[in-house]
């Protein structure tokens, strides 16, 4: 199903112009040679050549990514698996792989309890695609309409009542559906998400290069972004500490 | 063996005379009077062994057992005595036997035969001489430890005797001693304890004397010892006196010049003079002790900052790193001086408040403090080894050292400067003791997925949420939603629209028709004028009413027009008009005349019925 909308969704869309795949597969084909042959650094600068010429794709970033985990370089692997995550929330190996990665991070931050249903949602709408999800707002939105029409055409008493109460329940999953389409679609053009890239950074308490050492983050942590104030973030962390770090020591996904 | 070898020689030599050995006791004098000396001597006229001496009750030993050994050779004949000898004072009046002591000789035990020894009481001259002479002595003693302490002193000094916790106070001994005393010996007999305090001796090397006015007397003086003391408590502490076993000889006066005077007077007066004139020396032994001091230690104020460890005196610290950038895995070294004087030898190397990925070794103290006068100055350097253990560049913060200062009575605080390190990744892998959950574990030993072989789907480009295709598909159903519903509308409208076509066409057409039945009603064709009347009237109600005109009879046409809230004179009169119609058909011939009313009252109501019944 997920597939057939995916398919619905790049067959249809307007935009999907396809004149020089052929040209980025072959350059994503010579990086993936280099990464076989263990010259990551190699690999690395092909993938990312491919998205300075604007072609995005879940893929290229999950190769980058393992070519940069190969490389020892923790931070940048876990900022492009999360890149990829956001593109396609439903794939097993961008999932396991940044999940390996997390682990090779210095901190080991224990999260705050959420509410359940934030986490619920948070859960829901960072982990399914966007593709998917719409793809069945879409089929109960249409189910529910047509329950609806037979409702007013029927003369049954018994089927009126039947389709009246399928096609509320259609519209209010499909309402919920939408929500959640929303919602994933939010988490995933946002970029309120950072992962530190420098060795260690010293989280100030406030915006200012001479205040207090609140903590220190090492590489390949990643928080969310709150503000930004000149050449000063504030970042959250998901212990629920906050403090503020120099832009030049991550980057956002 | 020898012995033995012996023993066959004097055999073989001697074998003619054999005899038995006698192991005799002897005592002289065997009568003496309590407090008297006696000499007991056990011997043997052969070699012997194994002496063992009897336990001499109500005697006391002066000195025993000496061993003496006797060989004598006479005409070529040897003869040989071994004899112990004790000397015994006598202690208590009476009449003892001595007893037997054992001896080994020649393999065999022999024991000695007892003596008896008789205690007489002293006479009453001897005693008095005794009790005069004990007398004089303990005169001569109690003169002569005056002089000796007069002469002699020790004395203690401190430079301060209020002080707070943790201020030093220098201790000073000194001896004092007149230039012409004879000391024979001095020997510390009770070294100060200096309980309460910390101490720290300070080193004088060889003691040297100078001269030196005490009381108007001009002394020998010497500083035997200076201490530095830290008081490690408040109260009232102790410094200890200082004790000395001393000897010194003596001069005493001509006893016959000092029979002719009082007995009692100064005969040491001169002890000093006259050295070869009637003079004669004794050695008197005696304690000389120092007095104490008592010093108030007040207790530091209450206000002590945080990190204050008891630091006294005046101080700064300092640090700085060996390396300023290592790789992880690799030694550095943090050097923390901490310089000044003060209480130094009790300041502990501080705990450091490092970042957790530095891991810090125990400290090593360089020990740089030297005594001084009156405190212990130089510097304490604690150098502690850190091996990072991941890369980035880490902040070493301030140390801060806070101690009392002696000079404004206040405590004060300095700290270092913050030092920077800059840990690059090292060849060597290091791995944080950090805890991981369970299944981290199963993780941490697999490997990352392989690569992907085809690019993917190009989301660059790609229309982002709402795409087009959602929105189109979004939006369709609810127009095919309300196309739906339009198409119902018209499809109810269309049927509406047709009954009120035909209820505006119901006069027309009715009129057609009448107009067509009065043409017949003029030729007189009475059937088809009739025909057509009748269906002028039902065609009119049928289409009014929008009932077809197979459903309307003449029953039910009343309750239809009642529905439409017709009067019951219009129902009788349609219901009437209808009747006559239907009667005329039949019997035409009795309708002749009438047929032309009949016309009128059929226009009429219908005309009636489209005025009234909108």
């Amino acid at each position: 199903m997920k597939k057939l909308a995916i398919l619905i969704i790049s067959v249809f869309s307007i935009y999907s112009v396809c004149l020089s795949n052929d040209n980025y597969q072959e350059l994503f084909n010579k990086a993936n040679q280099l990464y076989n042959s263990k010259n990551f650094m190699g690999a690395i600068n092909v993938y990312n050549k491919i998205l300075k010429e604007g072609y995005v794709s879940a893929n290229v970033y999950y190769n980058l990514a393992n070519s940069y985990y190969r490389n020892n370089q923790i931070g940048e692997a876990i900022l492009y698996y999360n890149k990829a995550h956001k593109i396609n929330p439903e794939d097993e190996s961008i999932n396991l792989n940044l999940k390996i990665a997390n682990l090779k991070t210095v901190d080991k931050i224990k999260e705050l309890p959420k509410f359940f249903l934030t986490k619920w949602v948070d859960d829901i709408t960072h982990n399914i695609s966007v593709g998917s999800v719409s793809f069945w707002t879409i089929l109960l939105w249409i189910v529910g309409f047509i329950f609806l029409a037979i409702f007013l055409i029927s003369q049954s008493i018994l089927i009126k009542k039947i389709t009246f109460f399928l096609s509320v329940v259609s519209f209010i999953f499909a309402i919920l559906f939408f929500y959640v389409t929303i919602e994933a679609q939010n988490f995933q053009n946002s970029r309120n998400e950072g992962v530190i890239l420098v060795p260690s950074v010293y989280v100030k308490s406030s915006p200012d290069a001479s205040s207090l050492d609140a903590f220190i983050l090492h590489e390949g942590t990643s928080f969310n972004v709150l503000d930004q104030v000149g050449d000063w973030t504030k970042i959250k962390i998901p212990s629920g500490n906050i403090g503020w770090i120099q832009s030049n020591s991550f980057e956002t996904f | 063996m020898s012995k033995v070898r012996i023993l066959i020689l004097i055999f073989m030599l001697f074998s003619v005379k054999l005899y038995s050995q006698t192991f005799r006791a002897t005592a002289n004098p065997d009568v003496v009077s309590v407090g008297d000396r006696l000499t007991v001597t056990y011997s043997i006229d052969a070699d012997g062994s194994n002496f063992r001496a009897p336990h001499f009750d109500n005697f006391k030993v002066l000195m025993g057992p000496s061993q003496s050994q006797n060989i004598q050779i006479i005409n070529g004949q040897m003869t040989r005595s071994l004899s112990y000898s004790f000397i015994l004072e006598a202690t208590k009046e009476g009449k003892f036997v001595l007893p037997s002591a054992i001896i080994t000789s020649n393999g065999k035990q022999i024991s000695s035969n007892t003596v008896q020894v008789m205690v007489t009481n002293p006479s009453q001259a001897k005693l008095e001489q005794m009790k005069k002479d004990k007398e004089q002595n303990q005169n001569l003693e109690n003169q002569a430890k005056e002089i000796i302490n007069k002469n002699l002193k020790v004395v203690v000094s401190v430079d301060k005797t209020t002080v707070y916790e943790g201020e030093p106070v220098v201790a000073t001994y000194k001896l004092y001693l007149h230039p012409q005393l004879n000391v024979l010996q001095l020997t510390p007999d009770k070294v100060p304890q200096l309980n309460g305090f910390w101490n720290q001796e300070i080193d004088l090397g060889d003691i040297k004397y100078g001269l030196e006015q005490l009381n108007g007397t001009t002394y020998r003086a010497a500083v035997i010892k200076k201490v530095i003391l830290f008081p490690q408590q408040s109260g009232n502490l102790t410094v200890d006196s200082y004790s000395f076993n001393t000897a010194v000889r003596l001069q005493l006066q001509n006893q016959r010049r000092q029979r002719s005077r009082d007995p009692f007077s100064n005969f040491f007066d001169d002890f000093f003079n006259d050295p070869f004139f009637n003079s004669s020396y004794k050695d008197f032994q005696t304690v000389v002790t120092s007095p104490s001091i008592q010093i108030n230690v007040k207790p530091l104020p209450k206000n002590a900052p945080v990190g204050f460890t008891n630091a006294v005196g005046d101080f700064t610290v300092n640090s700085w790193l060996d390396k300023a950038s290592v790789k992880t895995g690799e030694a550095v070294t943090l050097k923390l001086k901490i310089s000044g004087q003060g209480n130094m030898k009790l300041i502990t190397p501080p705990k450091l408040d490092l970042p957790s990925n530095l891991e810090v070794y125990d400290p090593k103290t360089n020990d740089n403090t030297k005594v001084t006068q009156n405190n212990i100055s130089g510097d304490l350097i604690f150098e502690y080894v850190i091996i990072p253990q991941t890369p980035g560049d880490y902040k070493i913060p301030p140390f801060q050292f806070s101690y009392f200062d002696l000079n404004s009575k206040q405590y004060k605080t300095t700290q270092t400067n913050e030092l920077t390190l800059k840990v690059t990744q090292g060849d060597l892998q290091s791995y944080s003791g950090n805890e991981v959950n369970k299944s981290d574990v199963q993780l941490l030993n697999q490997d990352i997925d392989y690569i992907k072989t085809d690019i993917g789907t190009n989301v660059s480009q790609m229309a982002s949420f709402p795409s087009v295709l959602f929105l189109i598909l979004f939006i369709l159903p609810i127009i095919l939603f309300i196309l739906f519903l339009i198409w119902r509308r018209k499809q109810k409208e269309y049927l509406e629209n047709q009954s009120a076509f035909r209820k505006m066409k119901a006069k027309k057409l009715a009129k057609k028709r009448l107009e067509t039945s009065h043409k017949y009603l003029q030729e007189s064709n009475f059937d088809k004028f009739l025909e057509e009347l009748t269906r002028a009237m039902w065609g009119f109600l049928s289409d009014k009413f929008s009932i077809e005109t197979s459903k309307l009879t003449r029953e039910n046409i009343g309750d239809v027009l009642r529905s439409k809230n017709a009067t019951d004179d219009t129902i009788n009169s349609v219901i009437d008009v209808l009747d006559k119609c239907e009667f005329a058909r039949y019997a035409p011939s009795q309708f002749n005349d009438n047929m032309q009313s009949l016309y009128l009252t059929t226009e009429t109501i219908i005309s009636d019925l489209e005025e009234k019944l909108k």
